[in-house]
């Protein structure tokens, strides 16, 4: 009987480990619960095939419920990539290509923006796009909206039922980019809201639409029929919203999922490698990881303390041995890959602990009691160190390493682990950290709309990583600079101050790659990381 | 003597009453150590137990490295007679780890048991003692406690104040005393009516001195035997708040927290992950092997 018994007990305890894990398991996928309420299909839907779907793994939430053109506060682009167009497309090295306008003229004086549209453009509805579609649209863009532009939008004028004008209050190089970002500049149809105006569903130009969703778990896309590109040749995308790193490998592995648009962990990308029924494409990034330094925090008002921890920062050892050399050392803020970065530019800092130690000790800060932190007028050097793991899986460990680095110079890291949720809102509204890990935005958006969006202080709008008011001059010349004369001096400068005054302490450049099933061919990087992956050219064998 | 020393609803959503209730009929003034080390199976727990203390207890001694020591040039590496279970994703030592893990997670379970038996019991013996209105009040307190899923308090609890060791064990400990507090106020009631009371009323003793050195004395056995069956679950709540990242923070190494690193390597480097999940498995298994051993020996008495 005890023999029973104890074996009784064995299988409570496996059973109990189980639990926690898959415990945990449930713990990520938060609002499921939620999500089997907030479930409504669009339209019944055919039996799909595994023949004719690509499943699609992405690491931000997928939201079409809210996923409104004007919206600014979801991450799925993949989704507007897929389901809006743009004016103008940013192609390859920031080539503005033809979308939904054939082409555009500017004014001499480059204040207006004429836009000649396709005549042979439908909305997924069926519905037709011309001018007024356009003018509907932009009737919707709030103050809130327009100031994505770096010029203030005056005015938008139909000149006939297929030309539009854009007049701004003055010329500045980086408006015709700004018609590329995934959002808020898109067109939509007048069905994506209900009748009293209220955003029910994204419907638009794009090469697919939305057939149903399941709220923060994915959303399946149909092509949509009226599009007038390239078709695909296959029938449905499903966007699957996996905030795990591990689990994004394990659907890959098992064949759950075919594409994988999300950030793997380093170590899982050797197991991916040497799978053969997965395959994969590279892609240059112009992402980079960096730590953003709260200005509120006295501690970073002097500027020795950041170029202490900028010197401390072993990016070498970070890449070749945490990332594998799947990443470059940052230099300055931007990679090397986006526009007007230069090696003189960005010279970032070397990795030099004693240098390190002595600028400390020049701002006032030293060991006297022995307990290898150090310290100013009896406090220690304590700081936090705000990071999350959902969407950059390598986070945690490369924070943990920063940790045990700057312990080396006496500084005292407290890492402090948030859900995504409430990281995105440390950021951008109760700016609870001291130092925070955080990524530059993409493609078109750098180097401009990065700069302005986080180090630029607007009237009304608090900069978000760092405040100086010659910083904050600089970009807003650079913006307002008519054309593209003399924006290259005007960003060495800017990197150059950057640098100089440590604002920042950059980590390091990803590579993206994306990893497929072996069961697709044709797979091929898009222009931007946005776009992800060229739709139309892939094929199911 | 059929009972479930451990199952599934227990751990995380357990009906807490059924088991303060098995216990409350239960004031037994000496269980007999010797009764209850007579099984082997409680004999093979409290040995186990004694060696994960003593290795807790001594973690600064036996671990061969600094459980913090960073060192990625070496990371991932099997194992080895400097690193007898290898090194971890930042080139860690596992053993040290595993070593210092022991000593936290103990800690922490030990100090939310503790925490818990300090609130619960004395609230416990003045409920039962005074009865009357003072008990109701305290009695529908504890009700109202009792009915909350504990874990999902817990849970918020911990959300709400921002995850740390400490705010764990705060959060624990505010909701875990209950069970105690209505366990001892029960077997208080029943001694409170013993004629040995009513001598010591009689001799001039006051109710303090009732409470704590003779009441208190009498039902410990009792309350010992509930927080040696309970230790198991905290050990595993505590190691599943921190895998969730809402109990004690990384790098110190707990277990939970070693889980939870250790997920993304499960398949290039599985070991990290069976470690920790093996230390768990046998310490809460020993915990419930001695918890049933007192059980038995306290019913076996009891006939």
């Amino acid at each position: 009987m005890n023999y029973k018994k104890t074996v009784k007990k064995f299988l409570a305890a496996g059973l109990i480990m189980s639990m926690l894990l898959t415990g945990c398991g449930a713990g990520e996928n938060k609002g499921a619960s939620s999500a089997s309420e907030g479930q409504k299909t669009q339209s019944t839907s055919k039996e799909s095939t595994k023949e004719d779907t690509i499943t699609v793994l992405t690491a931000s939430n997928i939201d079409p419920e809210i996923a409104d053109t004007i919206d600014t506060s979801t991450n799925a682009f993949q989704l507007y990539e897929m389901v809006y167009d743009p004016l103008v497309r940013y192609g390859e090295n920031g080539e503005i290509e033809p979308a939904l306008a054939e082409s555009y003229d500017v004014s001499e004086d480059g204040k207006v923006y004429t836009f000649h549209l396709r005549k042979d453009v439908q909305f997924s509805d069926g519905t037709n796009f011309n001018a007024d579609s356009v003018i509907y649209n932009t009737n919707r863009w709030d103050d809130k909206v327009k100031g994505n532009f770096s010029a203030k939008l005056e005015k938008v004028e139909k000149v006939d039922d297929y030309t539009v004008s854009f007049t701004f209050d003055h010329a500045a190089y980086p408006i015709i980019i700004e018609f590329t970002y995934p959002r808020p500049f898109r067109m939509c149809a007048p069905s994506s809201l209900d009748k009293d105006g209220k955003f029910v569903l994204g419907v638009g130009t794009g090469q697919w639409k939305i057939e149903s969703y399941e709220e923060g778990q994915e959303a399946v896309l149909v092509k949509n029929e009226y599009y007038y590109g390239k078709q695909p040749s296959y029938e449905k995308v499903v966007l699957k919203f996996v905030d795990d790193g591990q689990s994004r490998v394990m659907a890959l592995q098992s064949g759950d999922a075919d594409i994988c648009l999300a950030d793997v962990p380093v170590e899982s990308a050797g197991v991916l490698e040497d799978d053969t029924d997965v395959s994969s494409v590279k892609d240059v990034s112009t992402l980079s990881f960096f730590f953003g330094l709260n200005y509120d925090n006295k501690i970073f008002s002097d500027i020795k303390v950041r170029q202490a921890l900028n010197y401390a920062t072993n990016k070498k050892s970070m890449v070749e041995d945490i990332m594998n050399n799947d990443a470059t050392a940052a230099t300055g803020i931007f990679s090397s890959s986006v526009p007007f970065v230069t090696k003189e530019n960005s010279k970032g800092y070397d990795y030099n602990l004693e240098k390190a130690k002595e600028l400390l000790k020049e701002a006032g800060y030293e060991d006297t009691n022995g307990d290898g932190i150090v310290e100013k007028d009896g406090k220690d050097l304590t700081l936090n160190l705000v990071f999350q793991t959902e969407e950059y899986s390598n986070w945690k460990t490369i924070c943990e390493f920063i940790q045990s680095e700057y312990l080396k110079i006496g500084v005292n890291i407290e890492l402090k682990e948030m859900e995504t949720a409430a990281y995105y809102d440390a950021i951008w509204t109760t700016r609870d950290y001291d130092i925070i890990i955080y990524r530059s935005y993409e493609d078109s958006w750098n180097p401009h709309g990065f700069l302005s969006s986080v180090f630029y202080q607007s009237k009304d709008q608090p900069s978000v990583f760092w405040y100086d008011e010659k910083l904050n001059t600089m970009i807003g010349d650079v913006i307002a600079q008519p054309d593209i004369t003399n924006v290259q001096e005007k960003y060495d400068e800017i990197f150059k101050y950057m640098d100089e005054n440590a604002f920042t302490i950059p980590l390091y450049y990803p590579n993206q790659t994306y990893y497929y099933n072996a069961r697709l061919s044709g797979v091929d990087k898009a222009a931007t990381s946005y776009q992800g992956i060229v739709w139309e050219d892939i094929s199911i064998n | 003597m059929v009972k479930k020393v451990i199952d599934i609803e227990n751990v995380f959503f357990y009906n807490r009453k059924s088991k303060v209730e098995k216990l409350e009929n239960k004031v037994i003034s000496n269980f007999g150590l010797k009764r209850f080390l007579e099984k082997t199976s409680t004999k093979a727990g409290f040995l186990i137990i004694i060696i994960f203390i003593t290795v807790a207890l001594f973690a600064p001694v036996l671990a061969p490295h600094d459980p913090l020591l960073v060192d990625v040039t070496n990371k991932l590496k099997n194992p080895s007679l400097s690193y007898p279970f290898g090194t971890d994703q930042l080139g860690r030592c596992v053993l040290s780890r595993l070593i210092w893990g022991a000593r936290n997670s103990l800690l922490y379970s030990f100090t939310v048991l503790f925490a818990t038996l300090m609130i619960g019991v004395p609230i416990g013996l003045v409920s039962g003692y005074l009865g009357g209105k003072v008990d109701s009040v305290i009695m529908r307190i504890i009700d109202i406690f009792m009915a909350m899923p504990s874990f999902i308090v817990a849970l918020a609890i911990a959300g709400t104040l921002g995850a740390s060791g400490k705010n764990l064990v705060f959060s624990m400990s505010l909701v875990y005393w209950a069970e105690y507090a209505r366990l001892s106020r029960a077997l208080t009631m029943q001694i409170k009516e013993q004629s040995y009371v009513m001598a010591l009323k009689a001799g001039g003793c006051n109710d303090f001195q009732i409470l704590f050195k003779h009441v208190l004395r009498n039902i410990a056995s009792s309350i010992i035997a509930l927080a040696t069956m309970e230790i198991g679950s905290i050990i595993l709540s505590i190691a599943g708040f921190s895998f969730i990242g809402l109990g004690v923070q990384a790098p110190t190494p707990e277990w939970g927290i070693l889980l939870s690193d250790s997920k993304e390597y499960i398949q290039t480097f599985p070991s990290l992950m069976i470690y920790p999940g093996v230390a768990i498995v046998i310490v809460v298994m020993a915990f419930n092997l001695v918890g049933g051993g007192i059980q038995d020996g306290l019913s076996a008495k009891k006939r």
